[in-house]
C-alpha cells in the first residue's frame, strides 16, 4: 500500500531523504506537466521540475500539518513557472499582433510558418494564463492542465466547490476577453 | 411582459443592458461547460440558446476559450528526474546552510 503523503513528509523532517525521493517520484510527472505547459519546452520544465522539490524542500518544517503537499507543490511550481517565463527572452507582450486565423489549431500541416504560427499563438496563450491573479491561475491549471475535476480541484485546494466555480469563472472570463484576437 | 420579449433575438441590435432571462441563462453557461448543469436546465438553457444571439456568442467564446488552454501542447516526461534532483538536494545539504531544519536532525 502507498504511504500517505504526511507520513512521508513526517519521517523526511525526522531525517530520511528517501522518504523525500517518494514523494518527488509521485508527484513529478504531474508537476513537469505543469511546467512544460506553462513554459512550453522540456529544458525549462526541467528545471523547473527540480527547483520546485528543492524549494519545497528547503521550507519543509514549515508546512502545515494536515494541509495538501499537491497542492504546495503545484502553487510552488505555477509560481517558478512565471518566475521563468517573465525571466525568458523575447517576452510576448499582449500588445504583439497574434494571427488569429481560424485554422491555426486545428491545422496539422508541419511547414515552418505554421509550426510558427502555432508557437507564437500558443505563447499568447501561456502569457495570458501567466498573468492572471493567482486564485484564478491555480485553478485555470488544476483544471485545464491537470483535467482535475471541480470536485477534486476543491478537495486538493480545500476550499469549497461553490469557490473553485467561481475562480474558475473569473479566470476563464479574464481569458476570454485577453484572448478575443484569437476566439475571433 | 412574456419571457421571450427578453430575449436578444438573432439578427437584433444587442442592448445596452442584459436582460434577467439572458442573465440567468448566462450564470447557468459555466455549469454546462463543466458537465455539470441538470439536464432539465440544460435543455432549458440550449433552448435559449438557438434562438437568443447574445447568449449563442458568449457560449461559443466560452466553449472557444477552454478549447485554446487545452491547446497548449504537453509532452511526456522523458526520463525519471528524482536521481538529478536528489543528487542536487543531497549537494546543497552539505554544502550549505540552506536547509537549517535539516542541520537540527544532524
Amino acid at each position: 500500500m502507498e504511504c500517505p503523503d504526511d507520513v512521508l513528509i513526517a519521517k523526511t523532517l525526522d531525517g530520511d531523504i528517501s522518504c523525500f525521493n517518494q514523494l518527488i517520484k509521485r508527484y513529478q510527472r504531474s508537476v513537469y506537466n505543469i511546467a512544460y505547459k506553462a513554459l512550453g519546452n522540456a529544458e525549462d520544465a526541467q528545471d523547473v521540475t527540480q527547483e520546485a522539490f528543492i524549494k519545497a524542500f528547503r521550507s519543509l518544517d514549515t508546512f502545515r500539518k494536515g494541509a495538501v503537499f499537491a497542492a504546495w507543490i503545484y502553487r510552488i511550481t505555477s509560481n517558478l513557472c512565471i518566475d521563468y517565463f517573465r525571466a525568458r527572452k523575447p517576452a510576448v507582450s499582449l500588445d504583439t499582433s497574434v494571427n488569429p486565423e481560424r485554422s491555426w489549431m486545428q491545422d496539422s500541416a508541419n511547414n515552418p510558418e505554421t509550426l510558427m504560427l502555432r508557437e507564437s499563438n500558443a505563447e499568447y496563450i501561456r502569457k495570458a494564463i501567466m498573468d492572471l491573479p493567482e486564485n484564478y491561475r491555480n485553478v485555470i491549471i488544476l483544471r485545464h492542465f491537470q483535467g482535475m475535476s471541480v470536485e477534486e480541484i476543491a478537495q486538493l485546494l480545500e476550499m469549497p466547490q461553490g469557490t473553485v466555480k467561481t475562480h474558475l469563472y473569473r479566470g476563464r472570463e479574464r481569458l476570454r476577453q485577453r484572448l478575443a484576437p484569437l476566439i475571433g | 411582459m412574456e419571457e421571450k420579449e427578453f430575449y436578444q433575438f438573432k439578427g437584433s441590435f444587442k442592448p445596452a443592458e442584459i436582460s434577467p432571462v439572458c442573465a440567468k441563462v448566462q450564470n447557468q453557461l459555466p455549469d454546462m461547460l463543466e458537465g455539470c448543469l441538470d439536464k432539465v436546465s440544460e435543455e432549458i438553457v440550449r433552448a435559449h440558446l438557438s434562438v437568443c444571439y447574445l447568449c449563442e456568442k458568449v457560449w461559443i467564446e466560452m466553449q472557444k476559450t477552454v478549447a485554446l488552454i487545452e491547446s497548449l501542447p504537453s509532452a511526456d516526461m522523458t526520463q525519471d528526474l528524482s536521481p538529478r534532483i536528489l543528487s542536487e538536494l543531497e549537494k546543497e545539504i552539505e554544502n550549505s546552510v540552506t536547509f537549517p531544519w535539516w542541520k537540527k536532525k544532524l
